[in-house]
C-alpha cells in the first residue's frame, strides 16, 4: 500500500507467508506489487520458477526468494480510482497454475471495493461510514477535480471532501457533485 | 452533359468514401503503437458520427461481472440515455448486446418496446436509434449505438462501415489481449474503466482552473496528449494528480 506521503507500507497480510513476501518486495524494491502499483496493470505471474521471460524477469531476486519461500505464482492487482493510486492487492499460491475465469473476476471486484474502503481508511480523510463499494458517476470524479483546484489538496483528499460533504448534509453524492459540476456550489479552502 | 463528370450522388458518396479511408487510416495508426483503449473508443465513437451522420453515438463494454459499462459517448447526453438504459434493464442497446445482432429503430415514438428508453431518447430530440453489436466469434463484448434526430436509417453501405467500426473497436481491445494471454480482457477493462475515471479528474481539474466547459476541457487533454506525443492515459493521471500543473495543458493565451 501506498501511504498518503507516498511510501510503501505493509497494511494487511492474511498469514505469515504473505507478510514476508510484501515486506521482501519493499526490502527489494522490486516485485509483482511494486510493479502492479506503479504501471496501473494487473501482473499475473503464474509459474515463478520459470520466469526467464515475462513480468517475473524483471524481478529475479523476488522470484528466487519466492520460490524457496514455497510459492510459485502471484497475481498483483492495483488499487487506483483514477489517478488516486492506494497501492496493490497481491494474491499467492504455492501451486504454478494461472487464475480461472472466475477468481480473476473475483479479484477484480474485490480490489475495486477495496479502493473505497481504503479511501475511508487513510488517516487524512474524516471517517464517515459510507463506504459502500462500487463505481461513482463520471460527474463525482469531475466534481473532485474541480475541488482539488477549490481547495488546493491532493485528489485523493477532494474526493473523500465530497463524499464528506455529501454524507454530513444528508445528500446524495451524485446531486452534490452535479452542483458543484454545474458552479452552482463552491468548496472554499479551510482558513488555516 | 450526362455522361460527363460525376453526379451529384455520386460526389457525395465519393466524399464518404475519402472520409471513410482518412478515419480508418487515422485508426489504423492508433492501433500500431502502445496505445490508449479509452482513446481509441472514443475516437470510434467520433467517427461514426461523422461518416454514418447521425447526430451522436456512444460504446457500451461488458465488464468482467457481467454488467455493461458505457466507456465512451459523443455527448454528456448520450452517456445518460445509455445509462438509463442499464438501470431500466432495456432499451435498443441492450437487446443488440443481449441478442448479438443489430437492432434499428427508426421510429421510436411508434415503438412500444422500450417506454422508459423511449420516452427520454425522444424528449432530447432523437427519432431514430441504430445498435451494432462489437463480436468476437460466438461472443458479444459491447456494442456501439448511434441517434439521430432525423428519421433516418443506415443504407446498407452504411451498415456496412458501422459494423466495420465496431469490428475495429473489437481488435483494438483484443488486440493486446491475443499477444498476452486469454484473460487480459478483464484486465484490460479494469484499466480501461479506470483510465475513464483518472479523464473525468482530469476535466474537473481543468475545467476548474480554465473556467471552461466539461468538453472544452477533453479537447484541451486530447490535444496536449497529441501533440506531446503522450498517451492520453498519461496526461490524464499526471493533470488529475497534479504532477503536470493545469496552466501547462491549459488555454494557450492569445
Amino acid at each position: 500500500m501506498v501511504s498518503t506521503r507516498g511510501d510503501a507500507v505493509r497494511l494487511l497480510a492474511t498469514d505469515a507467508m504473505a507478510a514476508t513476501l510484501e515486506d521482501l518486495q519493499l526490502t527489494l524494491g522490486e516485485g509483482p506489487c511494486i510493479d502492479a502499483a506503479n504501471s496501473g496493470t494487473p501482473v499475473l505471474a503464474d509459474d515463478l520458477k520459470h520466469a526467464a521471460t515475462g513480468p517475473a524477469s524483471q524481478w529475479s531476486a523476488f522470484a528466487t526468494e519466492a520460490t524457496a519461500a514455497g510459492v510459485q505464482s502471484v497475481f498483483a492487482f492495483p488499487v487506483r480510482i483514477g489517478a488516486i493510486r492506494l497501492g496493490s492487492f497481491a494474491l499467492y499460491r504455492r501451486l504454478p497454475a494461472p487464475l480461472s475465469e472466475t477468481a480473476l473476476s473475483a479479484a477484480l471486484d474485490s480490489v475495486d471495493t477495496l479502493g473505497w474502503l481504503l479511501l475511508d481508511l487513510r488517516p487524512d480523510v474524516e471517517p464517515h461510514g459510507q463506504g459502500t463499494g462500487g463505481r461513482y458517476d463520471a460527474v463525482v470524479h469531475q466534481a473532485a477535480g474541480m475541488l482539488k483546484v477549490q481547495l488546493d489538496v491532493p485528489i485523493a483528499d477532494a474526493l473523500a471532501r465530497l463524499r464528506a460533504a455529501a454524507f454530513g448534509e444528508g445528500v446524495a453524492i451524485d446531486d452534490l457533485a452535479k452542483q458543484v459540476v454545474g458552479r452552482q456550489r463552491r468548496f472554499v479552502r479551510d482558513a488555516t | 452533359m450526362t455522361g460527363l463528370g460525376p453526379t451529384t450522388a455520386d460526389t457525395a458518396s465519393l466524399t464518404r468514401d475519402s472520409r471513410l479511408a482518412q478515419r480508418l487510416v487515422s485508426l489504423a495508426d492508433t492501433l500500431v503503437d502502445d496505445y490508449d483503449v479509452v482513446d481509441l473508443l472514443d475516437r470510434l465513437v467520433a467517427s461514426s458520427v461523422e461518416l454514418l451522420d447521425v447526430d451522436a453515438a456512444g460504446l457500451l463494454l461488458i465488464d468482467q461481472r457481467g454488467r455493461l459499462q458505457v466507456m465512451a459517448s459523443s455527448s454528456e447526453e448520450v452517456r445518460l440515455l445509455e445509462l438509463l438504459q442499464l438501470q431500466n434493464d432495456e432499451g435498443p442497446c441492450l437487446d443488440c448486446v443481449r441478442t448479438g445482432s443489430p437492432v434499428v429503430a427508426t421510429r421510436l415514438a411508434d415503438s412500444s418496446l422500450w417506454p422508459v428508453f423511449t420516452q427520454a431518447a425522444t424528449s432530447h430530440g432523437y427519432h431514430t436509434v441504430m445498435a451494432i453489436p462489437m463480436r468476437l466469434r460466438s461472443e458479444t463484448i459491447g456494442g456501439i449505438n448511434m441517434f439521430s434526430t432525423r428519421l433516418h436509417s443506415l443504407d446498407e453501405a452504411g451498415l456496412r462501415i458501422a459494423q466495420a467500426l465496431a469490428d475495429i473497436a473489437t481488435i483494438g481491445i483484443l488486440q493486446q489481449r491475443s499477444i498476452h494471454r486469454a484473460s487480459l480482457l478483464a484486465e484490460q477493462l479494469q484499466a480501461a474503466l479506470n483510465t475513464r475515471i483518472a479523464i473525468e479528474q482530469a476535466k474537473g481539474v481543468l475545467a476548474e482552473r480554465g473556467q471552461i466547459s466539461m468538453t472544452a476541457a477533453y479537447e484541451l487533454l486530447r490535444t496536449y496528449a497529441r501533440n506531446n506525443n503522450l498517451k492520453l492515459t498519461v496526461v490524464a493521471e499526471a493533470v488529475a494528480s497534479g504532477d503536470l500543473p493545469a496552466d501547462r495543458v491549459g488555454p494557450t493565451t492569445p
